[in-house]
């Protein structure tokens, strides 16, 4: 019978041996010839990758649970008792928007690609920056990674299952990228929302000052294998960044406009000073209002880290004797004037009407945010619906090129008066700090003591303070941290909050003369004067610790907060399924140190 | 025939007794009058005989092309006048016409063939047609009588049940639902099962070219063929891997003549079942009230009744002091205390449907032509506006022999198929939306109506798009049209051995559905009116308009060459088929139609922008090109008619895959063996009358999970709406293709299939038997998983492997005999079979999920707990898991997610694994290390919701004019887990809101109730949530054995039931037949589950539409579908043929016809008679040659043939004729008697019977009587004298006492083999 098929098969093979071609093509969509025959084509192919910034409804939401936030509801699970590896898929995922950029680079190098020469380079170049931007955040979170330089295709399991590649290799890939874009990434944008050269600059500062200073801090030296670093040292990565933020700099398109606020409050994003943001349209809107005024978020600054803003005139306030009981009515008498953009100081007027911090939610101690939300509600009428935001958002930052160049000079030991009159303070002076401009000599105690206790630079310290004061929020606390060798200070910082004058009575907290709070540990049996709100405290939660002659808010985390006393969170673990599972398949994939 | 033959026959299939049954011939016509009496009527006698030798009674004798008749006597015998050039036609119901050209003579016997399906038939298979007898696939067959007369709206509805093979997916009772979807042979799950690796599907072909069987007229339908094992779909190589339907329609005939059919059917259609609902407002509101204390323990109660504002142990109180509607003080607001049936206010009691059909067939010249056209009109079951549904098809057929080598034909069918439904107000959801408005609005507490005529808020939801201002208005409408030509031409040479055939098909099918939709006016508070849905963000109010079509053409062109060497039978066909199909899709939806422009303006308007009040919602267009090409042949041979062999292959192409994989080659063998052909057969006829075996294997290739394009990485554009980039507000990204491994192609079907066909009973009694195997190999799924780093889920390649077992059994019995003096015919048909799938090979499960494939897994399983009935009391308990082991459960099992444990009343599931807690574990087959058990918990297996058997049978009867065919079908053990959202949960679960039935009213637990099947109501997040069938995260259902059941039924498919007006009344009124009938369909049916939940629901539907609601509700569906009762169907109905008339007859009985016509016309009436005349001469050659067949001794294979086939072709013995007053053989006749020596030395088993007979118009009757005597001894002796022992003779004579006639034909000895 087999004969039988062989001789059939071999008869109509013969008939037909010139096989037609029946080939149909899809007329829908875009074959990879025709998505990059042309610029405008090319462009949508580039498109996609912008969903790795973020868009108008997240550019507000950073820093949730960092060491100056008090945040309840969402403590991240990461800084608690019981975290391990094996619960654990942090952000290993994401391989799909790296594949699809090697897509990218690969149909621009293939024959169908329409476009040559500078057009060329101008695109090819934004597709390696969105690589190294994709590496370079997820080399933060787990060091060394696999080295995927191409579309991985399911004839090269080796390579699929490679174990992880060191950072300072990883590194270098990035910074080849980087490079090669910065060289080549001709193209503009009107309202600074898509990638220019100046962005390639920027990730490149970025990039280099968080190695050189997560090396430095954390004594990092080699790869989770023991290979030590051979591509970079900490100093050419300092310098690396400092150049990177020079060339910014000196390019002299960016500057810091007069008023803080207003880069937040604006519709148009505020292009002279921010290089990337969000921006909104009509039909697209944020949701801030809600995210920081409905009682379901609920996060708002502890003191420690408010207490790090100066006074106006340029002193400590910590210097200032008897600032540990002082309540929240007189705390912000002559501070930086940042202060009242961030959160509700006393006298700030909420659609029209003075309004004193939500206690305990949105704002668990006190220390109510405003920083990005709009002074009326936001559709007119109801404060908890969101979406209605018409309030564009930065993504970077002038003050951060300032503020990194800075740091990089100082760490190189290289800080002049000129550089940093420059940089910090110039940063001080449009915040409206009058005095102490020059540069810095003496180390602020308060801030060793709580922050940075390494620190004995005076202008580095400086640094730090004007980091974390200029950009809270806008997403960079936790890698700053975590580069300064500070990562414990997210799982430690006590949440405290505002001081009050009294429990059992109608407290006046802003200072206008009218009682707003009633701080009890149960209701009191009287009915309560119009205007007051009664806030229970000593239960679970929120506390009134007695603080001197006041009390101070303080709120307990219901999960137990934790720093390995290893330091093994500075990384992140690769999830123990992953690592099983390559074990399963003969192949390895190294854990981080300390799972 | 006497009564012991008479319960010998109903008792065929057991006693398989031998008895003498009389064979006789043809009377040999006296040549010598042959062409002599042309123009003169004479008298022509005969017998008229079954296909088992017996006389018929009750025939009909006609000739042909008058109105001039007789029927036979109960001898059989008839008489009749004729001119010799005249033509007889010889019918009996159940028997296939024959006509017998008179052609001078005066005696003419005949004998009837069955009708049905005989070895000689032919049978239509891919690219031509077989004798049955030489088949040697699996193939069914059914004819028109299976689509005539039956009130079903098309031909899916008539396949349910009709062809053993075939699963038809009932999924409601909507006429206007078109695509049933059915498979062979294949998972009878297709249409629910989710991630199926490769979708099931049958390629339909109608005369060749892939259609809808649905959008054509079903009595146009001449056969239905099904392919399905290799062998016979091999030669549709990679498309027939599901195995193909071949629908063939009715071609013109032959006969110069005209033929005008109407039939008409009025039919009455009432639903199947309608659950039985509980309407008792108050109690109803009391049980909501106790359900909720069950579900809180004793907090307070605070369910609401979906009323303004009502606590159901408050509306429950009221019931005591009001009625209906009452208003309360504060703001007028109406509350309401009703007792409505709302399934009452849905449907009215019946839907009503008509159907008309008209054909006329006739030929002219070398063409002929048939022209058919039907109209189905059904006037829907809901109320109010509704739903109608009207169809229309047009078929013409034209066939012309252009060169006596050259026929060419040309076949065009049009369908127009129009739904028109209301919309309902929420969504536009069609029809669907009154059934799924019940889940929250079906409580019978509401009223309809307010005091002032107003809706309720439920009454306006509910029946907002039936009744009232907007039903009118606001409707969707679909339109299909279906548009088909197909031209062919057949070339043939050398005698019709060689054939040439070419066709070109076209066809278009365009779909059009337009629908509004718009929120209804309603009243919550006196005297202030409101609307509902009136949020203009979502599309509740707007327009939608959509179009599909569907062009599709075919090419095809073979050739075909078939002869006979000796005992080699050959037949070799070659050809090719290209074909190549375009489809597009469009839509166009716009949201914000305000309810004044929705009732007042025309919507189109709205949808083209003449209102500015909307907003584009959604638009879009997408359109899809595949081509197929392949190359095919088939090489059949026989030897001796004994063996037989087939060979096919086809190699084919199609665009779904990417160049260099689209050409796949599929061979397939089969081979036949009859053995009861071969010499040394002699089993008696009367036991086993044919016995065939058959095996086939081969390959078919399967495209259908390649969807077009898919091997391409594309990129798909997506429009941004979040972002803002460089100054743009709306622009769009491209989505970056998913791998795509480009080589994958086709995957191959390999089946095996052995079988054996057999004949009993004198091919009464016919059996066949197939087992099957289809292993499914290469099956498209995802390769593999890959690491994260890979980017991208895996491709799809050649990779999953799934195999399907199974068994067919079918059994046809048919017989007649005499019933009270009048003919009485009798058949039985069934079919039985088996089938389950085992997925062989799976990649992608690694974690053993059992609700995922894996390998080794069986298709259809149902996962869930076994429970130990109801927890009677508190101590039941507290040592549920034995004696102070309390029941626990972990969380998703909880009877609700207060934390609150399971109290009496409420389910006892069982800890199967002993580990303290009914729990699901991991759902996953893996074994867990530390425990050695399997890792999904308690569960267990509780059956499968694939039917175990499916069965049909049915039954005709027919006697004096009147006829009775009742047809069943069913399916046995099937399990059926319904959903937690099932009405029979009470209300569709939703206890507060939906209906309940009064079978869970009376039957839920209360400790007066202890055997109550359901538990006790617990009312809580809106759900009864103790019933235990819960859903857990991954959407996974657990079904608990005390809720699982079998619905396997038996339902009373069709009952057909009517009388066939006598030819002698109708031809005088010149109409050829007419029948008057009772049709009725689904007239009843049983299954087990009747005795665990009454009869509320159709049990043949129940499990289809996801499990959820009541008749399978899709909740979301937009198409009116799934949700539709099914009918039991009354149908009263009329068949008239007229015509019939030869044409030179109707001319010359037309008056004032020109004499040349007239003459031209006799002409061509001559023409016909000499080309009859020459037929019966060609056919009396053939006679003789057959007699020298039978003097080769060498050659016994007609002994082994049935004895019906024996006569027809071989054993016709000749009658021996004797001169007036003679007893001396003749020399002329010497022969006959030495043939018949020959014949009994051959069959040395066999004996004779000679019988003598004479005529009466000579000699006494004693000297007649004399006369046969001496007539057969001369013969017996004769006989003896040549060798043949007496014991094999035996003689009678009956002078004239019988069979006498006034002809001396009559002076004859009938020679009979008695075997």
């Amino acid at each position: 019978m087999k004969k039988i098929f062989q001789i059939c098969a071999i008869v109509w093979a013969a008939l037909f041996v010139v096989s037609c071609d029946l080939s149909e093509y899809n007329p829908n969509e875009y074959s990879p010839a025709l998505a990059f025959a042309n610029e405008s084509a090319i462009q949508l192919a580039i498109n996609n990758f912008y969903s790795n910034f973020p868009s108008v409804t997240g550019a507000y939401s950073k820093d949730g649970s960092m060491d100056y936030v008090c945040t309840p509801f969402s403590f991240s699970n990461r800084y608690c008792v019981d975290f391990s590896a094996a619960d654990s898929d942090l952000d290993w995922s994401g391989w799909d928007d790296l594949r699809d950029i090697n897509y990218f680079l690969e149909q621009m190098n293939s024959p169908a690609c329409g476009v040559e020469g500078d057009v060329w380079a101008n695109f090819y170049g934004q597709g390696r920056f969105f690589r190294a931007f994709w590496y370079y955040r997820k080399m933060r979170s787990y060091g060394d990674l696999p080295l995927v330089d191409h579309v991985i295709r399911s004839n090269e399991p080796d390579y699929e299952w490679q174990d992880r590649t060191s950072r300072d290799v990883i590194f270098k890939f990035i910074l080849d990228d980087l490079d090669y874009a910065i060289d080549n990434v001709t193209a503009t944008s009107v309202d600074n929302t898509t990638i220019t050269r100046d962005i390639c600059l920027f990730i490149k500062m970025q990039a280099c000052l968080y190695e050189a200073s997560f090396r430095k801090y954390n004594n990092i030296t080699a790869s989770a294998k023991g290979e030590p670093f051979t591509n970079y040292t900490v100093e050419e990565l300092y310098r690396l960044s400092a150049e990177a933020a020079e060339q910014i700099i000196n390019g002299g398109k960016y500057s810091l406009i007069s008023n803080f606020r207003d880069l937040f409050l604006s519709e148009t994003l505020q292009t002279k000073e921010v290089l990337l943001g969000a921006q909104t349209a009509p039909s697209i809107k944020g949701s801030q209002n809600n995210y920081y005024n409905a009682a379901s978020v609920n996060r708002s600054f502890v003191r420690t880290f408010i207490n790090t803003f100066l006074m106006k005139d340029g002193s400590l306030y910590t210097a200032k004797s008897g600032f540990e009981t002082e309540t929240f009515a007189t705390e912000f008498n002559n501070r930086d004037p940042r202060l009242a953009s961030i959160v509700r100081t006393p006298g700030y007027k909420f659609n029209n009407a003075t309004a004193v911090p939500v206690i305990p939610a949105p704002s668990p101690v006190g220390y109510h945010i405003i920083k990005f939300t709009i002074d009326e509600y936001a559709d007119g009428a109801d404060d908890s619906k969101g979406g209605n935001n018409p309030n564009s958002t930065p993504i970077y930052r002038y003050p951060e090129v300032l503020l990194s160049y800075a740091e990089a000079k100082a760490e190189l030991g290289e800080m002049t008066a000129d550089i940093w009159s420059k940089t910090v303070g110039a940063i001080r002076r449009r915040a409206g700090i009058t005095g102490n401009l020059d540069l810095p000599t003496t180390v602020d105690p308060y801030l060793k003591a709580n922050f940075y206790p390494d620190v004995d630079n005076p202008v580095i310290m400086e640094i730090r303070r004007e980091r974390g004061c200029e950009l809270c929020l806008e997403g960079m606390r936790e890698n700053d941290l975590l580069r300064w060798g500070c990562g414990s200070l997210l799982a430690t910082m006590p949440w405290t909050g505002i001081n009050i004058p009294a429990l059992n009575a109608p407290v006046d907290l802003d200072g206008d003369g009218n009682a707003d709070y009633y701080f009890a540990a149960s209701a009191p049996g009287d009915k309560l004067p119009d205007g007051v709100t009664f806030v229970q405290v000593n239960g679970t939660g929120l506390q009134a610790v007695p603080n001197g002659n006041v009390y101070q808010l303080r709120y307990d985390c219901n999960k137990q907060r934790n720093w390995d006393a290893n330091n093994r969170l500075i990384l992140s673990p690769i999830p123990q399924l992953l690592v099983d599972k390559y074990k399963d398949r003969g192949y390895t994939l190294t854990q981080n140190p300390g799972y | 025939m006497n009564q012991t033959k008479l319960i010998l026959r109903l008792g065929v299939a057991l006693l398989l007794l031998a008895g003498p049954l009389c064979v006789s011939a043809a009377a040999a016509p006296s040549r010598a009058d042959a062409d002599q009496n042309v123009g003169r009527t004479v008298t022509v006698r005969g017998v008229v005989y079954d296909d088992q030798g017996d006389p018929l009674p009750g025939a009909s004798v006609m000739v042909m092309g008058t109105t001039q008749g007789t029927v036979t006597d109960l001898e059989g015998r008839y008489s009749i006048s004729a001119r010799p050039d005249q033509t007889l036609v010889v019918s009996f119901i159940g028997m296939k016409d024959q006509e017998i050209p008179v052609n001078g003579r005066t005696s003419i016997n005949a004998a009837l063939e069955d009708a049905a399906t005989t070895l000689d038939d032919v049978v239509v298979v891919g690219y031509g047609a077989v004798k049955k007898a030489n088949l040697t696939g699996a193939v069914d067959v059914v004819g028109a009588e299976m689509f005539e007369n039956r009130p079903a709206s098309n031909v899916d509805q008539m396949l349910i049940g009709n062809l053993p093979s075939v699963n038809v997916a009932i999924t409601d009772g909507a006429p206007y639902r078109t695509s049933y979807g059915y498979n062979i042979r294949g998972d009878f799950h297709n249409i629910s099962e989710i991630n199926l690796p490769n979708d099931f599907n049958t390629l339909t072909l109608i005369d060749g070219v892939e259609g809808d069987p649905n959008l054509i007229n079903p009595n146009d339908i001449e056969s239905i063929t099904v392919l399905k094992d290799a062998a016979a779909t091999a030669i549709y190589g990679g498309r027939g891997a599901y195995g193909v339907i071949l629908i063939t329609t009715k071609s013109p005939q032959a006969k110069d003549e005209v033929r005008v059919n109407y039939s008409t059917n009025f039919n009455y259609l009432t639903p199947r079942a309608m659950p039985d609902l509980m309407t008792d407002g108050q109690l109803y509101a009391q049980i909501i009230a106790d359900g909720k204390v069950h579900y809180r323990k004793n907090e307070n109660n605070t369910a609401n009744i979906q009323i303004a504002s009502g606590h159901a142990q408050d509306v429950a109180d009221e019931y005591k002091t009001s009625a209906g509607v009452t208003t309360t003080t504060s703001a007028g607001q109406y509350r309401y205390h009703g007792h409505t049936n709302w399934l009452d206010e849905i449907f009215r009691s019946h839907a009503n449907s008509q159907v008309h059909n008209l054909s006329v067939n006739g030929s002219s010249g070398n063409t002929n032509y048939l022209i058919s056209g039907r109209l189905y009109d059904y006037d829907g079951i809901y109320k109010g506006a509704g739903d109608n549904y009207k169809t229309y098809n047009i078929r013409s057929k034209i066939s012309t022999q252009v060169l006596p080598w050259l026929r060419i034909s040309e076949n065009v069918d049009f369908t127009y198929d129009n739904v028109d439904m209301a919309v309902t107000t929420t969504q536009g959801r069609g029809l669907s939306a009154p059934l799924a408005t019940l889940y929250t609005y079906g409580a019978p507490t509401w009223e309809v109506y307010n005091p002032d005529g107003t809706f309720s808020k439920a009454g306006a939801i509910v029946l907002g798009g039936l009744i009232g201002e907007n039903a009118e208005r606001v409707r969707k409408n679909k339109i299909t049209k279906n548009f088909g030509t197909q031209t062919q031409a057949v070339a043939s040479f050398f005698d019709n051995t060689l054939r040439f055939t070419a066709d070109y098909s076209y066809r278009t099918r365009r779909n059009d559905v337009q629908q509004v939709f718009t929120s209804t006016i309603y009243s919550e508070n006196e005297g202030v009116t409101r609307h509902l849905d009136t949020d203009a963000n979502l599309y509740r109010q707007g327009a939608q308009y959509q179009f599909k079509t569907n062009e599709y053409q075919t090419v095809n062109a073979w050739g075909e060459y078939e002869n006979t060497f000796h005992k080699l039978w050959l037949k070799a066909m070659a050809g090719y088929n290209y074909d190549q199909r375009a489809y597009s899709e469009g839509e166009l939806r716009k949201r914000g139609l305000s309810y004044e422009n929705a009732i007042a303006r025309n919507p189109w308007a709205f949808l083209n922008g003449a209102n500015d009040d909307g907003l584009i919602d959604d638009n879009g267009y997408e359109e899809k090109y595949w081509r197929m090409g392949g190359f095919f042949g088939r090489i059949n041979l026989g030897w001796d008619e004994r063996y037989l062999l087939e060979l096919n292959a086809r190699y084919d192409g199609s665009s779904a895959f990417a160049p260099g994989h689209q050409w796949g080659f599929f061979p397939s063998a089969s081979a036949a063996w009859r053995i009861s052909q071969e010499p040394w057969w002699h089993v008696n006829p009367m036991i086993i009358s044919a016995l065939k075996f058959r095996a086939s294997y081969g390959w078919a290739g399967d495209t259908i999970a390649a969807s077009a394009y898919a091997f391409e990485e594309t990129f798909e554009t997506k429009r941004e709406d979040g972002h803002v980039w460089n100054g743009q507000t709306s622009t769009s990204y491209l989505v970056y293709p998913s791998e795509v491994l480009s080589s994958y192609t086709w995957s191959t079907v390999k089946k095996f299939d052995v079988g054996v066909d057999a004949s009993f009973l004198n091919n009464r009694l016919d059996i066949s038997y197939d087992y099957f195997i289809t292993r499914n190999v290469g099956m498209l799924t995802t390769v593999e998983s890959h690491s994260d780093v890979y980017g991208t889920t895996a491709g799809k390649g050649n990779v999953a492997d799934m195999s399907t077992y199974g068994w067919e059994a079918t059994i046809a019995y048919n017989d007649r005999f005499m019933l009270a003096g009048k003919p009485f015919h009798i058949g039985f048909h069934g079919a039985i079979g088996h089938n389950h799938t085992i997925v062989d090979q799976y990649y992608g499960n690694a974690g053993g999920d059992i609700y995922k494939y894996y390998p080794g897994m069986e298709m259809g399983l149902v996962w869930g707990f076994k429970s130990n009935g109801i927890f009677q009391n508190q101590n039941d308990i507290d040592n549920a898991f034995g004696t102070g082991k309390p029941y626990k459960a972990i969380s998703d099992l909880q009877q609700n997610n207060q934390g609150i444990n399971a109290q009496p009343g409420d389910i006892w599931l069982l800890d199967l694994d002993g580990n303290g807690q009914v729990d699901f574990g991991s759902q996953s087959l893996l074994i867990d290390e530390e425990t050695g058990l399997p890792k999904y918990g308690d569960l267990v297996v509780l059956g499968n919701k694939k039917p175990l058997l499916q069965f049909s049978f049915g039954f005709d009867f027919d006697w004096n004019n009147w006829f009775l065919s009742l047809g069943f079908q069913g399916r046995y053990k099937q399990t059926w887990a319904p959903g937690g959202k099932h009405m029979m949960w009470a209300a569709g679960n939703q206890v507060a809101y939906g209906p309940m039935t009064k079978f869970y009213a009376n039957n839920y637990w209360t400790p007066e109730r202890p055997d109550a099947f359901f538990p006790a109501p617990s009312v809580g997040n809106q759900l009864i949530a103790n019933h235990k069938n819960t859903w857990n995260q991954y959407g996974a259902q657990f079904p608990v054995d005390r809720y699982t059941f079998d619905i396997g039924y038996i339902n009373l498919q069709s009952l057909q039931f009517g009388y066939t007006i006598p030819k002698k009344i109708t031809q005088k009124i010149n109409i050829e037949s007419a029948k008057v009938f009772f049709s009725g369909e689904n007239l009843w049916n049983w299954s087990p589950l009747y005795k665990k939940i009454g009869r509320d629901f159709d049990v043949t539907t129940i499990n289809y539409g996801g499990d959820d609601y009541e008749w399978g509700i899709d909740w979301w569906g937009t198409d009116g579908g799934y949700q539709y009762p099914t009918f039991k169907t009354y149908s009263l109905g009329l068949n008239i043929t007229f015509g019939g008339r030869s044409k030179a007859k109707a001319a010359s009985a037309a008056a004032g016809i020109p004499a040349s016509a007239l003459a031209a016309a006799n002409a061509a009436a001559d023409a016909a008679n000499a080309a009859a005349a020459k037929a019966q001469a060609e056919a009396d050659a053939l006679r003789a040659e057959l007699a020298k067949v039978l003097k080769a001794k060498e050659d016994c294979e007609n002994a082994t043939k049935p004895m019906a086939v024996r006569r027809a072709e071989a054993l016709h013995l000749e009658d021996i004729y004797f001169e007036l007053n003679q007893s001396i053989i003749r020399d002329s006749e010497a022969y006959k008697v030495d043939n018949l020596v020959k014949a009994l030395k051959t069959y040395p088993e066999a004996k004779v019977s000679i019988t003598g007979y004479a005529d009466q118009a000579t000699g006494t009757d004693k000297r007649n009587y004399e006369l046969t005597k001496e007539r057969a001894e001369v013969v017996a002796e004769a006989l003896k004298a040549a060798g043949i022992g007496p014991a094999r003779i035996s003689t009678e004579f009956y002078g004239t006492e019988k069979d006498s006639s006034f002809t001396p034909e009559n002076n004859r000895l009938a020679v009979c083999i008695v075997k």
